[in-house]
């Protein structure tokens, strides 16, 4: 026989006075978020100078090899060799730079820091406020019960937890910091010692014969001249510095840097486009013209971004021939640019829901009027970039097979491997107005 | 002449615009039977002087890619819950003749095409969009697609 079994009695509360709360600040996540979004930036960061760099060798190298091909002496050698021991060094800086945003070690999208705060962050944010809970009950007259007390414990575990893996993420950063570290301490192949004095060549090592023509270089204003003159006409002493040191470091003629300030370019806004890395040898002329076309540096600003579908030709130097012809053409508004095989300049812009891209894309909205953008579709051409590309590169490279009234032109053009017909309508002046498939 | 597509038109206006020329239109046509037809009068359009609340007879064109054969027998039954065009074909080597029309385009002229009979008049089809061989009798089907205007009767 078995008598009365003893019933279980209640589990006792925990002695709040005896858990530990880690150190931990309440603001944890905000600050782990913090350091994600400064990973980002020095993600782009290093993803702008990797970028810089490789213009800059880019743009050497081509000069160096003007250089050396309408050159002969000992001068033109030892600049080829040198710069070859300068291309080492270039890579030197630039391998790393672009190592490091790999997605295995501080780059991605999101980037690993990002990646473990949001995978883990109720646990974190559950933590914190358990340890709100267990501070607030040790002073509490009201003592919380042995379950909420045993679920406050587990959350601090877990957020101990994911502060864990958070550190695990943050030591492969880390690792990934020191190995950045260790490819710039390489030597430097061109000579060249921080804090030391710079190399020293034999006597006349660089002097040349010049078997091109001469040209280049001469009557250009320094640096300083630049800035001077900046400074002069009213500009900030720290932008009109930037600028000099941009137009320099970027290569450009700074008689042209002066010429775009002169024309009506503000500082500001130059500068910012420089920043942005879009005048460039090829464009500064083009962006000149434009200002003294009339054309604001809104407008400016815009077709630097746009990002403008041309085949190939400099698109600021086709808007600014139009221009010049007098044409009707909202500069800031153009998608897509080119020349015809017969020479005509050709251009589509955003538009409106009567013509032009939006048009195109999905007419006035009416169920009667939804655009092309589905016929477009229906032929394997999806999405309003797609179909400008087709129509400029149509426009650029194909002859019509037929043409219809009011500036309809007919093309065949080939698409995965099946030939389409498709109708683009140009205006007098070489506003696209509307384009379709047949 | 081909007893095309007949309704009244309800809508009549125009579609691409620039500095005052007008580039093509956009119809709608309600037959007297079903639901609207929104019509696309491309380049160089015929319908600017087609006026609201008439009855026309106008020979439309639909730009498909993806007709299909349904059925190659009339007798079949066709799936009822289509909610595309769905047609059966009376000529496969359709061709438009001369002063049968009040408008049209001249790409109608231009070889042959195939005519169907559907539950609104008889339309063409351009044979460009067709990959398999028709014959007459054949009921074929193709998913909403833009309709184009090429002649009025």
């Amino acid at each position: 026989m078995s008598g009365p079994q003893p019933q279980p009695g209640p589990t006792p509360t925990p002695d709040l006075r005896h858990i530990t709360i880690p150190n931990v600040p309440p603001n944890t996540y905000e600050l782990l978020s913090g350091v994600a979004d400064a990973i980002d930036t020095a993600n782009g960061n290093f993803n702008t100078h990797a970028t810089k760099l490789g213009g800059i060798s880019s743009d050497t190298n081509g000069a160096v090899n003007n250089v050396t091909s309408t050159s002969q002496g000992s001068g033109a050698n030892a600049l080829s060799d040198t710069w070859k021991n300068t291309q080492t060094d270039f890579s030197r800086a630039h391998d790393p730079l672009t190592g490091i945003v790999a997605s295995n070690c501080m780059g991605g999208s999101p980037n690993p820091m990002r990646d473990v705060v949001d995978q883990n962050k109720s646990s974190i944010q559950a933590g914190l406020i358990a340890m709100e809970n267990i501070q607030a009950s040790q002073h509490s007259i009201n003592p919380p019960s042995a379950q909420q007390v045993e679920g406050w414990i587990q959350d601090v575990n877990a957020l101990m937890g994911s502060l864990g893996n958070v550190n695990l993420a943050m030591q492969v950063m880390i690792l990934a910091i020191r190995n950045l570290n260790g490819g710039f301490g390489a030597s430097c192949a061109t000579g060249f010692t921080p804090g030391f004095p710079p190399p020293t060549f034999p006597n006349n090592s660089f002097a040349m014969s010049n078997s091109g023509s001469s040209g280049g270089g001469s009557g250009k204003i320094s640096m300083g001249d630049l800035e001077d003159n900046l400074k002069s006409q009213g500009v900030d002493p720290g932008t009109a510095e930037s600028i000099a040191l941009n137009a320099e470091i970027s290569g450009l003629n700074l008689d042209d840097v002066q010429s775009l300030i002169d024309t009506g370019a503000k500082p500001s806004d130059v500068l910012k486009w420089f920043e942005d890395g879009k005048l460039t040898e090829t464009s500064l002329n083009d962006v000149t013209a434009l200002i003294k076309q009339g054309v604001s540096d809104d407008a400016i600003t815009q077709l630097l971004n746009n990002g403008i579908d041309s085949g190939g030709e400099d698109p600021l130097a086709l808007i600014s021939q139009v221009k010049t012809s007098g044409a009707k053409i909202s500069e800031g508004n153009v998608v897509g640019i080119t020349r015809t095989p017969g020479g005509k300049i050709d251009w589509l812009e955003t538009g409106n829901p009567s013509a032009g891209l939006e048009h195109i894309m999905n007419g006035d909205g009416t169920p009667g009027d939804i655009g092309h953008g589905q016929d477009f579709a229906n032929i394997g051409i999806e999405g309003k970039d797609n179909v400008t590309k087709l129509i400029i590169d149509t426009l650029q490279d194909e002859t019509p097979v037929a043409t219809r009234g009011g500036g309809g032109l007919v093309f065949n053009v080939t698409i995965d491997g099946t030939v389409r017909q498709i109708l683009i309508v140009v205006g007098n002046n070489g506003f696209i107005v509307t384009a379709y498939p047949l | 002449m081909g007893n095309f597509v007949t309704g009244t038109i309800v809508q009549n206006k125009a579609g691409a615009t620039y500095e005052g020329t007008v580039y093509d239109r956009r119809l709608v046509l309600q037959p007297p039977k079903g639901q609207e037809i929104f019509i696309f009068d491309p380049a160089e359009p015929i319908s600017t002087d087609l006026s609201i609340n008439e009855m026309y007879d106008l020979v439309l064109v639909p730009f498909t890619i993806s007709v299909q054969i349904v059925s190659a027998s009339p007798m079949a039954d066709a799936p009822v819950d289509f909610d595309g065009w769905q047609g059966t074909v009376i000529d496969v080597h359709w061709k438009a003749t001369k002063e049968e029309y009040r408008l049209i385009r001249p790409e109608l002229y231009e070889g042959e095409w195939i005519l169907l009979h559907t539950a609104f008049g008889n339309i063409l089809l351009n044979p460009r969009s067709i990959k398999e061989m028709l014959s007459e009798g054949m009921i074929v089907q193709w998913a909403r697609a833009r309709v184009d205007l090429y002649a009025i009767v």
